[in-house]
């Protein structure tokens, strides 16, 4: 019976991991101009391609957790780690301007969007405390 | 470009002056950060005696460091600087100041890259970055002997924009002309004219681009520069006295298309020199580039690349630049040992003017 339980609690909590680690919100500051955005946009946004929107320059930020930044990276971006690295020092080199700052934790993220007009960042989904900013888009990662 | 130790000097200074007052507009102003690249190379060549490579050479590439800050959420400055161990000289390379309205509008105003097909405004000095281990000769730097104008002093508007899920690109540049000047190790040089224009003509350059929203692995571009280019007052060349003063113009359709890990490339040139004074005929020159590059996961890259240079006979221009016709082919590969150093090695097969000859180059390049 003990055994049972064992396996049953083992199940529980991998099934509760594995929806904790699913799914990455797009978080940005509540004055954002849009209360949406598509996989594109965040891309583009991500590469430094898109700089504005309505009128405020955006400011993403980048997750120091580096099974998140991973996760964010191949999953949405489609790039690896050292792809997009190489990536901001060749946009960089060509046209100025600066790579997403990378902040030490969700908490941090959170709190930098909730201060930042044209802040906006990611975290895994219930891991922080979003009150203050606005969720853009949820994006399912997988495990 | 290198011109002198004094003039450097004041430029350097200049520059820095001008970096630390607009750093100092920050409202966090605190430190900031040179980044670099670097390389080493070891060339050797068969079949040419003329060749200075012709025993084998190590050769540093030379350091060079840039900056790049954001001061507000409009402002951002560029600034990139090459410590050319073969002058001895600190050379400005680039350097501007930027302010972005929206995605579609950005005035910068400073010294730029032209924009004149893909390559010049993809790749600068940053070996590490680029495929090959040299630029191909046609896009050869001013100071280097190339025949291009690679840099350009004045303003520009750059934008990008979408119309559903096409991509436009445009770039529209004001500066100044060049010149044709002997410098200071009597080579004579394309001159970008950094202090001072030598007539009342402006160069115009513009650059469109697009990316259609039905093949998006598909850029292709149209770019173009229209100057006049008197030479230095009182200049020889071999000894005689030359007085070039042409209208020349420039076009260069470009293209980009990758799938699956392959890539294909390329700028065309079409040159044309006018004698402003009427008494020579035109001259039609052109030349072109074509890469094709392989990614292997990430980390090796083998290439291709070919291109041709095609100089009309009798050109002033050209001739003063100790320019003609040239066809290369480069087989080569990349290995990147991680994403801020890479090891390439390449063969070269040369034509040049019909002196053949063939390179062998192995370079380790370097971002730090």
């Amino acid at each position: 019976m003990r055994f049972i339980i064992y396996i049953v609690v083992i199940m529980v909590l991998m099934l509760s991991v594995r929806t904790y680690a699913e799914e990455i919100n797009v978080i940005a500051n509540k004055s954002f101009p849009v209360n949406h955005i598509s996989t594109q946009t965040l891309k583009e946004i991500y590469l430094g391609e898109k700089v504005t929107e309505g009128g405020i320059r955006i400011r993403p930020y980048d997750h120091k957790n580096p099974k998140i930044r991973r996760k964010f990276l191949t999953k949405v971006l489609g790039v690896s780690e050292d792809g997009y690295n190489a990536y901001w020092i060749k946009k960089v080199f060509q046209e100025g301007g600066i790579p997403p700052i990378t902040k030490p934790s969700s908490d941090e993220i959170v709190r930098t969007v909730r201060e930042d007009t044209g802040g906006i960042g990611y975290i895994i989904r219930n891991e922080a405390d979003v009150s203050g900013v606005k969720i853009l888009l949820t994006i399912d990662v997988g495990d | 470009m290198v011109f002198g130790g004094d003039f450097q000097v004041k430029k350097i200074l200049s520059l820095l002056v001008i970096v630390f007052v607009v750093i100092s507009l920050k409202e966090d102003a605190g430190a900031f950060e040179f980044k670099g690249f670097a390389n080493i190379d070891f060339e050797t060549v068969k079949g040419s005696d003329n060749n200075e490579h012709k025993y084998g050479s190590f050769i540093v590439g030379g350091m060079d460091l840039y900056i790049s800050e954001v001061i507000n959420d409009r402002l951002d400055i560029l600034g990139e600087i090459l410590i050319d161990p073969e002058e001895g000289l600190i050379d400005l390379e680039r350097f501007h100041v930027g302010y972005i309205f929206v995605d579609a509008i950005k005035i910068r105003a400073g010294r730029f890259h032209t924009p004149l097909g893909f390559w010049n405004i993809s790749y600068h000095h940053g070996a590490q970055l680029q495929p090959t281990i040299d630029r191909p000769e046609i896009l050869k730097f001013e100071d280097d002997g190339g025949v291009l104008p690679t840099h350009t002093i004045g303003i520009n508007a750059v934008g990008r924009f979408k119309a559903g899920d096409s991509v436009f690109m445009y770039d529209i540049m004001l500066g100044n002309g060049d010149q044709i000047i002997e410098d200071d190790n009597n080579d004579i040089l394309l001159y970008p004219n950094v202090d001072s224009d030598n007539n009342s003509n402006k160069s115009i350059a513009f650059s469109f681009s697009a990316k259609p929203g039905f093949l998006q692995n598909l850029k292709v571009g149209i770019s173009g520069n229209y100057q006049r280019v008197h030479s230095k007052e009182g200049l020889l060349v071999d000894g005689s006295p030359v007085d070039i003063d042409i209208l020349q113009t420039i076009i260069v359709p470009a293209f980009l298309f990758n799938v699956n890990g392959f890539e294909i490339g390329g700028d065309y040139f079409y040159i044309r020199n006018k004698d402003k004074n009427g008494i020579d005929e035109d001259k039609i020159n052109n030349g072109y580039y074509i890469l094709l590059t392989y990614s292997l996961n990430e980390q090796w890259m083998p290439y291709v690349l070919t291109e041709s240079r095609n100089v009309e006979a009798g050109d002033k221009y050209f001739s003063a630049l100790s320019s003609g016709d040239l066809n290369e082919t480069i087989v080569g590969i990349k290995y990147n040992t991680n994403y801020r150093s890479c090891i390439k090695a390449e063969g070269r097969l040369v034509d040049d003017d019909n002196d053949k000859y063939n390179e062998y180059a192995i370079q380790w390049a370097v971002s730090f």
